[in-house]
């Protein structure tokens, strides 16, 4: 198989696996039932890539229900352990369990705050202290009289500055907790791990299942999961850019761009294609509309845009001639 | 690409295969799992093809093997485990065949190497809604994402499974 048939195909089966969730959805439009048959008439490698997504849901279909949900959401946790090492178990146990316990406690008290994707809000804590929330993001602040200032990000990304005096704060994740100062700092959740970042101040970061704290200093990132930490020197500009509505392009590779735009793109999903991945972009961009940072690109690039789905669009090479 | 001499491998076993055993023994109650691990390491070793005396470190290289499989084998078991102990909690009725759930099982190793290395929420995402039939916003609720974020997960479990899918028949 020679290259270009080879991502022809790669390209055929990501597609095949947009559509699939699309059409599981359950708001599903029947113009988009027509792109999908349109899809789907447009060539024989396209079809050979639902052909593949109808077997593998068939094995689902085949498999008793409750079952196999229990076995296979269960698989390799008993034994997780054996890749971390077996030291140390014992002693970060009753740790993670009396965290546990407060966390649920302050639960009862809390005040919930939600943006929509495309969304920046700002907030003034009780404190005196300022709070912004980034697109797609909920937090939960919990309102105890007598107790630090405490937040929950549960989802997206804040960025929190101190008032005048120097109140403490404490924000939580499900990949630890974050114990700050008299600061100016964002904080991001990803899928896997979550990042602080010092503007001002200083912070201790401990990890959900670690048994002692990471320091944060100014001008200084820490990246964290719940069991380990990476801290490097400097803060990028995109910790606050946001929130006078701009997204930084610094050399920044198109790839990590693209996945930074998606996240303020109102209507479904962007992507890279490989082929372009690499390609450097320096800029300051807009993100109250993001068709039109994706319009920009087409000029400063060698990049075209489709819409492969209305909520699927894709950046690619605009040499790629094959449209298959 | 180098091929394994027979003679040089039979010196690498003789010379690795006691220990590697007791290494994998530790991590075992079954002597004779044990046994079969430490065969599979070196099958799996052999048909890699690497030149042997290359390898700068043959323990190293085989402990990682080993514990691949180990891996491998505790996934394995614990979704074996897990199946059985939920058949037996059902009340009688419907009993499948021997084949029939030796089939199911297989079909459960096989989904389950397909969606290793998926961030766990996606996982759980998949399999919510693939076997239990639950509605996007309902996953959203339960995982706290948005909606929109789990048909992102549900696209990049279904793109893993065809990926490895290609893979096996490539």
């Amino acid at each position: 198989m020679n290259d270009t048939l080879a991502a022809q195909h790669e390209q055929a089966l990501e597609q095949a696996a947009y559509w699939f969730a699309s059409l599981q959805g359950e708001q599903v439009s029947s113009a988009e039932r027509k792109a999908w048959q349109q899809w789907l008439a447009k060539s024989s490698i396209n079809r050979e890539a639902w052909a593949k997504v109808e077997q593998i849901d068939r094995q689902f279909h085949r498999l008793p229900a409750q079952e196999s949900y229990q076995a296979l959401s269960r698989a390799g946790r008993s034994r997780r352990q054996f890749l971390y090492g077996l030291a140390g178990i014992g002693l970060t146990l009753p740790f993670v369990w009396s965290q546990r316990e407060t966390l649920d406690a302050a639960w009862s008290s809390q005040n919930y705050f939600e943006t929509a994707v495309g969304e920046q809000r700002q907030l003034a804590l009780k404190d005196g202290s300022q709070l912004w929330l980034n697109t797609d993001t909920l937090v939960s602040v919990d309102e105890q009289p007598n107790h630090s200032q405490t937040l929950y990000l549960r989802r997206g990304e804040l960025y929190w500055e101190a008032a005048g005096h120097a109140a403490p704060i404490v924000i939580n994740t499900n990949f630890g907790r974050v114990q700050a100062t008299g600061s100016a700092m964002g904080t991001r959740l990803e899928s896997d791990s979550a990042y602080v970042a010092m503007t001002n101040g200083q912070a201790d970061v401990m990890p959900r299942d670690s048994a002692s704290s990471v320091r944060v200093e100014r001008q200084q990132t820490l990246h964290f999961n719940h069991a380990n930490a990476v801290l490097s020197e400097g803060v990028s500009a995109n910790v606050e850019a946001w929130r006078a509505g701009f997204l930084v392009a610094d050399n920044m590779r198109l790839d990590d761009f693209v996945r930074d735009l998606d996240r303020y793109h109102p209507r479904g999903w962007l992507k890279c294609s490989e082929a372009v991945a690499n390609l450097r972009l320096i800029g300051h961009y807009s993100l109250t509309d993001t068709d039109r940072v994706l319009d920009a690109l087409t000029f400063s690039l060698p990049v075209t845009v489709r819409h492969i789905t209305p909520w699927f669009t894709l950046i690619e090479s605009n040499k790629n001639i094959s449209h298959s | 690409m180098h091929t394994v001499s027979a003679h040089h491998f039979s010196d690498f076993y003789r010379q690795h295969h006691l220990w590697l055993q007791r290494f994998i023994a530790r991590h075992l109650s079954c002597q004779h799992t044990a046994e079969d691990l430490t065969q599979d390491s070196f099958v799996r070793l052999m048909t890699r093809q690497e030149n042997l005396s290359l390898i700068e470190s043959p323990r190293a290289y085989l402990t990682t093997i080993a514990k691949g499989l180990l891996i491998n084998y505790w996934r394995r078991q614990d979704i074996e485990r897990s199946y059985l102990e939920h058949l037996q909690s059902q009340p009688e009725g419907e009993s499948a065949s021997a084949e029939a759930h030796y089939e199911t099982l297989q079909t459960l190793f096989r989904l389950d190497q397909m969606l290793r290395g998926l961030s766990l929420k996606a996982r759980q995402a998949f399999l919510m809604s693939r076997l239990q039939g639950v509605r996007y916003q309902d996953i959203a609720q339960e995982l706290e994402v948005s909606e929109r974020m789990v048909k992102k997960y549900i696209a990049q479990a279904m793109l893993k499974c065809l990926q490895t899918l290609s893979l096996d028949e490539a």
